[in-house]
């Protein structure tokens, strides 16, 4: 079975690097992305498994990110997981209404990240 | 209103009286209008059967004499020599040829009028053994007044005198009696002759052999006034006679008065059918317009003769007269109605004025208190309501009487107060006066100070805004780089870049464990400052508390089983859904399970639900080394850590039973802690069961 590719959007060079390191070593193709733009962009060229969405992007943030590949019937199964340090109950509401799958707060522990991943890579195969 | 006129009122009596005279009056009036309908329908009925009775005795009367007569004609004219007499004439007359025959008639007949009965010429007939029989028996009887007989052609045989003609078979009678051999019986109706005096009847009967052929016929005229002379003689008290009608309805006889032509009524006008009866005739001509009652009677009830007759009995009396006695009796009656009244109409002043006196005596007493006289007694002994209500009179007396002593008490404490307080004023009023010249210039003095103060509260305010800015964002900005220092500590740390030796991973599980100290001291600032600003949302539902219990035991177990302690589950069953947040909840349950778990080294953690005083009550019990009694208030106060160490075996930030404090608080619940130093701790928190019916159904848009 192919490697499955996760696009991580995420303007922290060093949040790039280690997670996307993480996933790697998990055993996923890793395509990142360090603005909101970008990420769109790539998440309609690279076709990935699923996007790691940082909340607070410049250029485009999370949320419009999220709701334009969510409203595009093309990409609306890619499972998006938001990723931010702003931990608001609001943040939390308006992420899943924009209809991401999940939601996991800054900082986390290293292995909620990995867990989430494979159970939605999962449930979209299933 | 005047005392004097108010007691001069005692229309009760009157009106008692009123009332028994209208219900009297009414009562009597259809008493005697229904007893006039039944009497006069009595007096109807009785004295029309009555009077039937007569008509029809005077009916049979009548009936019998001429059926009588009739016999007695029948029994005469079988007579052998009679009939041998005929049965000569009619030989002579049957031996003649038909126009012989009518030639003989013509000329009989046309020299009849001319000739004297004593004459020679008509000796055959005046002269014959029967003529001079027939003239005898007329003679004889004073009722029978002509007697001829014929032979069965018409043609006279005999008679008792001189008749009009010879010829008879022309006349209604001889055809009736004739009839081509099968004749009968004919009366005819009565006539009078007026002057011979005489009421006529005219019989015609046929005369037969003893084979029953005819062979002629005899007519015989009857003065029936003998007859009639019951009818005459009868009378009833003043009015009452008795009337013989004929066929036509005409008058035939009328007591003793023989009138003509007249006619008491048409027969049509009598029920259609019956031989007898009784009715008012309002309007009788023959009476004179006078308003009769009338009975009567078919003199021949049933058809006996060749023609029908149809005579009818009159008993009439003059109605006034009839119904006269009931006239004087209803008379008599409302005489003693009235004479009743009068009793009654006194009889009812009198005792409505029974009743009122006890109520006149109240109306006094009434007078009596108002003037003044508080004291009057009231003495009423009726054993009926009305002693009841001056029973109430006097209560009600009584209980105006104490509200009114203590009005006057009050009303004199308050003219002291408001003697006392007048004083105060004055002196006050001065006061203020003096005062007033020094106020100006504090007026002012205060506008500065208010001015300065919302300068101040302005400036607070943004002070404040631009902390809760700047925590949330320092908080924000902090979380990004320690995302990837625990990623890269991590990384290193299980092995995924390569191994590593013991004392590297030691220093790196100190830089973790202190990174995430540091992540949690964040989040928990974050939440204080939230909840302190009331900016944390909380989604209030029904919950489960048994539920979000279960959900903190599956993620504490592990780390509980760690360190060999167990966590024991006591959870009441039957807890009725709380209306609560449920992530906050279990935010605060697992603050309390990491503590306890924390602390206990040995042992065992009990969380405990139930339902006490009416609340919802969650117990986290440890056996770790208690809480000293001095320290117990200052637990959930913010960065209160008890003891040196403490922060470090918790791993806590010395915020987090300050934020559950908050939480629980802001459900309307407390919490709080009960320990004995050395024999572990219990935390405690209740949440009330209130239906939040507006809570329920709010956006539950996540579930932890």
């Amino acid at each position: 079975m192919d490697k499955k590719k996760i696009l991580l959007v995420d303007d922290e060079e060093d949040v790039l690097k280690t997670v996307g390191f993480r996933l790697q070593a998990s055993g996923y193709d890793v395509v990142t992305a360090s603005d909101g733009k970008e990420g769109l962009e790539k998440a309609r060229s690279e076709k990935p498994d699923l996007v790691i969405l940082d909340l607070m992007l410049p250029k485009m943030d999370g949320y419009k990110v999220c709701a334009f590949l969510k409203k595009d019937t093309r990409y609306k199964d890619i499972p998006i997981i938001m990723f931010t340090a702003k931990a608001g109950d609001i943040d939390k509401k308006l992420g899943l209404e924009v209809g991401a799958d999940a939601y996991i707060m800054k900082p986390f522990e290293p292995p909620i990240l990995v867990e989430t991943v494979e159970k939605l890579l999962a449930k979209n195969n299933g | 209103m005047d005392k004097k006129e108010r007691q001069h009122k005692t229309g009760v009596g009157k009106k008692v009286a009123l009332l028994i005279f209208f219900t009297t009056f009414i009562v009597l009036a259809i008493d005697l209008s229904v007893e006039y309908g039944l009497s006069f329908s009595l007096l109807h009925r009785t004295i029309g059967e009555n009077h039937v009775e007569i008509a029809n005795l005077l009916a049979v009367h009548i009936r019998e004499s001429i059926e009588e007569k009739i016999s007695e004609i029948i029994a005469l004219s079988s007579s052998p020599l009679w009939k041998k007499q005929i049965l000569e004439t009619n030989e002579k007359v049957g031996r003649m040829a038909q126009d012989e025959r009518a030639r003989y008639f013509a000329r009989m007949d046309s020299a009849w009028p001319g000739t004297s009965w004593d004459d020679p010429s008509l000796s055959e007939f005046a002269g014959n053994y029967l003529s001079i029989r027939l003239k005898a028996l007329c003679d004889d009887t004073k009722d029978i007044r002509e007697f001829l007989v014929t032979d069965k052609y018409g043609a006279l045989v005999a008679s008792s005198n001189k008749t009009t003609d010879f010829y008879q078979a022309d006349e209604e009678w001889w055809q009736k009696a004739y009839a081509d051999g099968k004749g009968g019986i004919f009366i005819n109706n009565i006539q009078y002759d007026e002057s011979s005096d005489v009421v006529g009847i005219t019989f015609a009967l046929p005369i037969r052999v003893d084979s029953g052929e005819i062979i002629g016929t005899c007519k015989v005229i009857i003065d029936t006034k003998s007859y009639f002379t019951p009818l005459a003689s009868f009378d009833i008290g003043k009015s009452g006679h008795a009337v013989l009608t004929d066929s036509e309805g005409l008058v035939i006889f009328h007591s003793g008065v023989i009138p003509v032509e007249q006619r008491l009524l048409n027969y049509s006008e009598l029920p259609k059918g019956a031989g007898s009866g009784h009715l008012i005739m309002y309007d009788s001509p023959f009476h004179r317009g006078k308003r009769q009652f009338i009975a009567f009677s078919d003199v021949f009830p049933s058809p006996v003769f060749g023609n029908d007759i149809d005579w009818k009995v009159f008993v009439s009396q003059d109605s006034s007269e009839v119904f006269g006695p009931l006239n004087t009796l209803m008379l008599q009656m409302i005489s003693v109605a009235l004479l009743l009244i009068a009793i009654i109409v006194p009889l009812g002043k009198v005792f409505g004025g029974y009743f009122v006196r006890p109520i006149h005596e109240l109306h006094i007493a009434t007078d009596r208190i108002l003037e003044g006289d508080w004291d009057y007694t009231i003495d009423i002994k009726t054993n009926d309501e009305i002693e009841q209500f001056a029973e109430a009179f006097k209560e009600m007396i009584v209980n105006i009487k104490n509200k009114q002593d203590d009005l006057i008490k009050a009303k004199n404490e308050l003219e002291e107060l408001s003697k006392g307080l007048e004083k105060r004023v004055e002196a006050r009023t001065k006061e203020l006066s003096d005062a007033q010249a020094a106020g100006l210039n504090l007026l002012e003095d205060i506008q500065e100070e208010k001015r300065k103060v919302e300068k101040y509260s302005k400036d607070l305010e943004s002070a404040l805004r631009i902390k809760a800015d700047f925590t949330s964002m320092v908080s924000h900005e902090l979380r990004t780089p320690l995302t990837a220092i625990k990623e890269g500590i991590s990384l290193v740390l299980d092995g995924t870049t390569g191994p590593l030796g013991k004392e590297q991973k030691e220093f790196l599980d100190i830089a973790k464990r202190n990174v995430d100290r540091l992540a949690r001291l964040i989040n928990d600032v974050l939440d204080l400052q939230k909840l302190e600003s009331g900016k944390m949302v909380f989604s209030l539902a029904p919950e489960d508390i048994n539920g979000a219990v279960r959900e903190v035991y599956d993620t504490m177990i592990t780390m509980a089983r760690d360190k060999a302690l167990d966590i024991v589950l006591e959870l009441s069953e039957g807890i009725p859904k709380v209306v609560f947040d449920r992530d906050k909840i279990i935010q605060v349950l697992a603050n309390l399970v990491n503590n306890a778990v924390k602390l206990t080294d040995k042992g065992r953690i009990t969380v405990r639900t139930e339902i006490k005083d009416g609340l919802l009550r969650v117990t986290v019990k440890d056996e770790g080394p208690g809480i000293r009694k001095e320290d117990l208030p200052k637990l959930f106060r913010r960065f209160e850590q008890l003891e040196k160490g403490t922060e470090r075996r918790t791993g806590g930030t010395g915020l987090v039973l300050a934020i559950s404090k908050d939480i629980i608080e802001r459900h309307g619940g407390t919490i709080w802690a009960e320990s004995e130093f050395g024999q572990g701790a219990s935390f405690i928190f209740t949440i009330p069961i209130v239906e939040r019916k507006e809570s329920y159904g709010e956006d539950r848009t996540y579930n932890g």
